[in-house]
């Protein structure tokens, strides 16, 4: 209603040509697309779509619903199965089943993470200059040194680990 | 379908058991995480604390330090 009264305040010329065209086709009535109609789907949390899964009956799927139309008890068991068919495509038990798409979605990221590691490789050879001087094994053992002089982390860091009387890393 | 029906599965109180499940599981696994922090983290760093400052001397800690010329202004004797 409000859409309408919206239309007509904006003027008709804002509706799409190419639907304008259609209608000037079709005694004015315009055609509805695919994706604008209701549409079914398999989801847990909607046990009834608004449409049946099977949209255009075949003659004999079309005897079926009338049948269906009498008593049920009528029905066979295969029947019962087809007309369940016609408005679902998956059985909950199918919509839950698993698949093994992890496999492949694990497989990729180490794939991948593998490739990442050989262009790491190649950039330290080919790429990079030299590390700085200062984590050279001297350099290093000298910076540990005064840290330990000057009993840095005495309770639980490096200073902890060090034995001052022995003079060598704690056991 | 096939002859022997299958059991009717549980319709009603669904979200209740599922809350109730999670409330229990959340509830231990949070006192679960805290009482292993404390005890695998709070109470040895308090330990280690408390040993270091039992028999701590700052004194002497000071004189080992100056020694090791790591004081600019208390140069070793």
């Amino acid at each position: 209603m409000l859409a309408s009264r919206v239309f007509s305040l904006i003027g008709k010329r804002t509706i799409s040509t190419s639907i304008c065209l259609r209608a000037h086709g079709h005694a004015g009535v315009v055609k509805a697309e695919d994706f604008s109609l209701p549409a079914y789907v398999d989801r847990r949390d909607i046990p009834l779509p608004e449409v049946a899964f099977v949209r255009d009956l075949s003659a004999q799927q079309k005897a079926l619903k009338e049948k269906e139309k009498a008593s049920w008890t009528a029905l066979s068991v295969d029947e019962k199965v087809e007309l369940y068919r016609i408005k679902f495509n998956e059985t909950y038990a199918e919509m839950n089943k698993g698949s093994n798409e992890w496999k492949t979605v694990l497989g990729g990221v180490l794939f991948f993470l593998g490739v990442t590691g050989l262009i790491l490789i190649w950039q330290k050879h080919y790429m990079y200059g030299p590390i700085p001087h200062t984590f050279s094994d001297e350099w290093v053992a000298s910076q540990t040194k005064r840290m330990l002089d000057m009993r840095m982390n005495p309770v639980e860091g490096i200073s902890s680990q060090w034995d001052f009387e022995k003079n060598e890393w704690k056991k | 379908m096939s002859s022997a029906l299958l059991p009717k599965p549980q319709m009603r109180r669904l979200l209740a058991r599922r809350m109730k499940f999670h409330l229990f599981g959340a509830f231990f696994v949070s006192v679960g995480c805290a009482a292993l922090y404390k005890f695998g983290v709070a109470e040895p760093r308090k330990r280690a604390y408390a040993e270091f400052y039992k028999n701590y001397d700052p004194m002497k800690d000071f004189e080992a330090m100056r020694r090791a010329g790591v004081f600019e202004s208390a140069p070793p004797k």
